[in-house]
């Protein structure tokens, strides 16, 4: 015998328990769901432990939740939604002449599929409709923007932008939050965001497209490219490859020589990369693994010694064929302060004083 | 740029901060804002696409006459406002 009831009403959805094995137990009222919401119907789905809920809102229509965790946390699911009407179609109640509207108003019946059907939902609506999901009711939109907003939530950032590309086609492009903290403005697909060290991965992309091309190797020396290029060890100068200064095991330090550049500095790329002589290293060559963002820098000049292009060679490659949207490639170019444009906001929380 | 704003009813719902959407109708502007935030516009709109019932859409203050398609104009630098109806006694 069940020791749980699911209890919709128009003043929410109620949850009524007694404790397990005991027959005599009193029944209690455990949990209040959507209190104040107009549930029409409640759905424990026993195939699968979920439980659906249909909610009848006086302003805002029909709408479907379902709980994967009895009650403890909702999300929304597709909602039944009649197609659109075709033009000079006349759709009145035979007895009453009124239009019949093409937009459901309650759903009345919500019932698990067979047993040999998970995910199936069968629903049954006015004005009079039946409607099937074999999905669970969850719609690839609902779930993507629910996966998003969790992750915004759980990383605390103010704005997030997302694409999805499967087989070469974008299936999903949408912006999440807002550009800045406490101001209005959308994320939208256009918004420029600074992706930092993402900016490795196309440097590392632009490397193999040029190995690929066979102009250079990844176990290239480097200064076989980059003459000039010298370490502090002139062994590690003479023995560094390419594949070294994309794997963050050249012997420096965490992070080092990274005051060069960051905060934004006046120093041009070239002199950062020749005062690397004079960083001693913090472990031997291929020994340890130390996060570096200079040796990047390095790989990034690879490509214009190579190509005879900046590297804005990406340009040209590939990121042409992602759209001609604005793509801005340097830190200093991002629009900032009160005319930050279409561009995501640094957002840091203060969470205490350091001394520097 | 139109602004758009919605009442505190709605937030309860689905976040709807207030924002700005180009357009020259209503349709064009809301559909922008829901372009952005998929979940709202079946909180505002019905299946077919036109104001719900309790549903009022003021521009400047002034409700729009036409709920199905939503072409009335909005003025470049128009304020559109999604409300719930307010009736019963």
């Amino acid at each position: 015998m069940s020791d749980r009831l699911y209890v919709a009403t128009r003043k929410g959805v109620f949850t009524i328990e007694r404790r397990k094995g005991r027959p005599r137990a009193r029944w209690a009222i455990t949990r209040a769901d959507f209190l104040a919401d107009n549930a029409s119907v409640v759905l424990p789905d026993r195939r699968e432990g979920a439980v659906y809920v249909a909610l009848g809102h006086g302003h805002f229509g029909v709408k479907l939740h379902r709980s994967r965790n009895r009650g403890r946390q909702w999300e929304p699911c597709a909602t039944p939604a009649y197609p659109p009407k075709p033009e000079g179609i006349e759709d009145r109640e035979p007895n009453s002449g009124k239009p019949i509207p093409w937009s459901t108003e309650l759903v009345w019946a919500l019932e698990a599929g067979h047993d040999t059907e998970p995910g199936t939902l069968w629903c049954g609506t006015l004005p009079g409709g039946l409607f099937r999901s074999q999905d669970r009711a969850v719609t690839a939109q609902d779930y993507v923007d629910q996966v998003v907003e969790r992750a915004r939530k759980e990383f605390d950032v103010p704005g997030i932008a997302v694409a999805i590309v499967k087989d070469g086609k974008v299936v999903h492009a949408k912006g999440y939050g807002v550009r800045k903290i406490g101001q209005p403005a959308p994320v939208t697909t256009e918004t420029l965001f600074r992706i930092a060290s993402n900016t490795k991965a196309f440097t590392s992309a632009a490397l193999a497209i040029l190995v690929d091309e066979k102009r250079i190797a990844w176990d290239d020396p480097v200064v076989q490219h980059l003459p000039a290029f010298q370490m502090y060890d002139p062994y590690v100068t003479r023995e560094m490859t390419i594949r070294d200064l994309l794997t963050h095991r050249s012997g420096l330090g965490l992070g080092a020589g990274d005051l060069m550049f960051f905060p934004p500095s006046d120093l041009p790329p070239a002199e950062i990369v020749r005062r690397l002589r004079f960083i001693k290293p913090a472990t031997s060559f291929r020994s340890a693994y130390a996060y570096d963002n200079l040796l990047y820098l390095v790989a990034g000049s690879i490509i214009p010694a190579v190509t005879g292009k900046n590297w804005r060679f990406l340009e040209g490659a590939y990121l042409r064929s992602a759209g001609n949207g604005p793509h801005v490639h340097r830190y200093h170019e991002l629009p900032r302060g009160e005319k930050f444009g279409d561009a995501a906001q640094q957002a840091l929380r203060q969470t205490g004083s350091a001394n520097i | 740029m139109p602004r758009v704003t919605f009442t505190q009813t709605i937030q309860r719902h689905v976040p709807c901060p207030p924002s700005e959407a180009d357009g020259r109708t209503v349709r064009e502007v809301l559909e922008r804002v829901f372009a952005a935030n998929p979940r709202a516009r079946d909180y505002v709109l019905d299946d077919q696409g036109a104001v719900r019932r309790h549903m009022v859409v003021f521009v400047n203050g002034r409700q729009i006459r036409d709920r199905a398609r939503l072409s009335d104009a909005v003025p470049s630098d128009g304020e559109v406002c999604v409300m719930q109806a307010l009736s019963g006694g």
